[in-house]
């Protein structure tokens, strides 16, 4: 390893470390905060909608495709901090500053990010497909495509969420950031839908929820914890994400290089 | 009394000009993609895929609740404006000087409750072009539900105001939602009426029956569908009366003590 490349690693370690740490202290904070939407959300598509005569066979579906929802508050609780950040407390020219590439310090956001949102989010699912036992069948979850959907999701919904706050000004996306980009993406995916059943109901819609990356987060989730032919295979869910962060960077990299670079 | 009149007419005339000018993106957002988006959603696929083909009944219940998001993310998108003015400027403070506190109070929330209704009026006439017959409308009656509109944006408004009368900063805005909106939106109805609440537990019907939010969506499915299963009109529209009422003592309460220091 270079001697750049080390110093770079142990600044980015020290980041991370600080952020962890800021982490530790508000833990019991960010479960309390997720707990009111899990509940709501495992009595409405769990309980409640198959007494409105949903099949109970699509509760463990439709269950894991509202917890984007969850992720998706998480993840613009950070592009509200970052963006803030930009705005008003100006804490990123301080680290722009430090003896480190701009690589790595954004990196460090991400990292960040996703430990938090692991921590807060994956014992909560967990948590709330255990309750919905009855209609979840752990006999076809296959553990290296879950884990590997959910690092991919998480560094999906981080490099989303940090190139938005970076790429737009913070009016913008208090005033437009979930009516032009997170509910088209999230109405016209197959969030709240099993993708298959959308497109044999309309092929047209089935073919925009393609575009839609938020389909391939949570039909991942559903083929490699549920097992289905009814899904998108764990594959193409992880090529399809792969290919949407790679369009976060290079929105990201035009965000830093248009806001926070000054040359 | 007519000086303070003048004075309050003249503060909504200033808000009206200020939202005016920006109602291109207000247009765009709320009268546009939400209701489009939503009806796509909820009136067509969703129905589709959960209850089968046919079942439009089922789609229309569904997507009326989901007009509580376009009127609470406007009323808090307007009211916010508040928040960040205590946070800094304290604009607020000019016009408690040339106007009694509880009347500037008053003025926000009218002007509030009438832009978001103005902005909600195009959700359901939207809906129904795109839609046609997916969505129902056979039983509707469309004077009460632009009464039951309007008086949803006015509980929204005056509900926010008194959030953010309470709220202490910035920071907290994303633990009132994560922690109390996101329940209060999802047992008001967004998705499931009152009466299956209630088949499923009835405890949890009367705890629901405290939600402010749940007489919006029972009140306006009432009026688009007009079935007798969901609660009756006039009993949402008193309900939610006086829940404005409620509120905006609650906010004189709240904002008397954040501003006073004596």
């Amino acid at each position: 390893m270079s001697n750049t490349t080390y110093r770079h690693a142990r600044i980015f370690w020290v980041l991370l470390s600080k952020d962890i740490k800021l982490l530790t202290s508000r833990l019991d904070a960010l479960f309390l905060d997720c707990i009111s939407p899990l509940i709501t959300q495992v009595l409405t598509f769990g309980y409640l909608f198959p007494l409105l005569g949903m099949p109970s066979s699509m509760i463990a579906p439709v269950y894991l495709g509202s917890m984007m929802t969850l992720l998706i508050q998480l993840g613009f609780t950070f592009l509200i901090r970052v963006a803030f950040d930009i705005k008003d407390t100006h804490f990123i020219d301080y680290q722009n500053t430090l003896p480190i590439s701009k690589k790595w310090l954004f990196s460090s956001y991400i990292v960040s990010n996703m430990i938090e949102t692991a921590i807060a989010a994956v014992p909560l699912i967990t948590a709330g497909l255990l309750v919905l036992h009855n209609h979840v069948s752990f006999e076809h979850t296959s553990v290296i495509a879950l884990l590997a959907i959910i690092i991919m999701n998480l560094l999906f919904f981080a490099t989303f969420f940090l190139a938005c706050a970076i790429y737009y000004d913070f009016n913008w996306l208090i005033n437009n950031m979930w009516p032009r980009r997170i509910i088209p993406l999230l109405s016209l995916s197959a969030s709240l839908v099993i993708w298959s059943k959308a497109y044999a109901w309309s092929p047209i819609l089935g073919i925009i929820m393609l575009f839609s990356p938020f389909t391939y987060a949570v039909e991942g989730m559903r083929s490699s914890i549920l097992g289905s032919q009814d899904y998108l295979s764990p594959l193409t869910c992880l090529g399809a994400l792969a290919l949407f962060i790679s369009i976060n960077i290079i929105v990201l990299t035009i965000g830093i290089r248009k806001k926070l670079d000054p040359v | 009394m007519l000086h303070s009149l003048k004075t309050f007419f003249q503060f909504f005339r200033r808000d009206w000009y200020v939202y005016w000018h920006r109602n291109t993106h207000y247009i765009i957002n709320y009268g546009i993609l939400f209701p489009v988006l939503f009806s796509v959603t909820f009136c067509y696929i969703q129905p589709a895929v959960y209850f089968g083909a046919n079942n439009a009944l089922m789609g229309t219940t569904v997507f009326i609740g989901h007009i509580l998001i376009i009127i609470l993310v406007l009323a808090f998108n307007l009211m916010m404006k508040m928040l960040f003015d205590l946070e800094g400027d304290r604009y607020i403070n000019f016009q408690i000087a040339l106007l009694s506190p509880r009347l500037v109070l008053l003025e926000r929330i009218f002007f509030c409750s009438v832009f978001v209704f103005i902005m909600g009026l195009p959700f359901f006439p939207v809906a129904k072009l795109l839609m046609q017959d997916h969505f129902v409308t056979a039983e509707v009656s469309w004077p009460i539900v632009i009464i039951m509109l309007y008086l949803s944006a006015l509980c929204c408004a005056a509900y926010m105001q008194c959030i953010i009368c309470v709220i202490n900063n910035i920071r907290t805005v994303r633990r009132f939602w994560m922690r109390v909106n996101f329940m209060l939106i999802t047992l008001g109805g967004l998705f499931i009426p009152w009466h299956i609440v209630s088949d499923f537990s009835p405890t949890l019907g009367y705890i629901t029956l405290l939600n402010p939010l749940i007489y919006i969506t029972e009140g306006l499915r009432r009026a688009i569908i007009g079935t007798p299963n969901f609660l009756p009109v006039t009993t949402c529209a008193i309900a939610l009366v006086v829940y404005s009422c409620l509120f905006i003592m609650l906010s004189f309460y709240f904002f008397k003590k954040r501003v006073d220091h004596i």
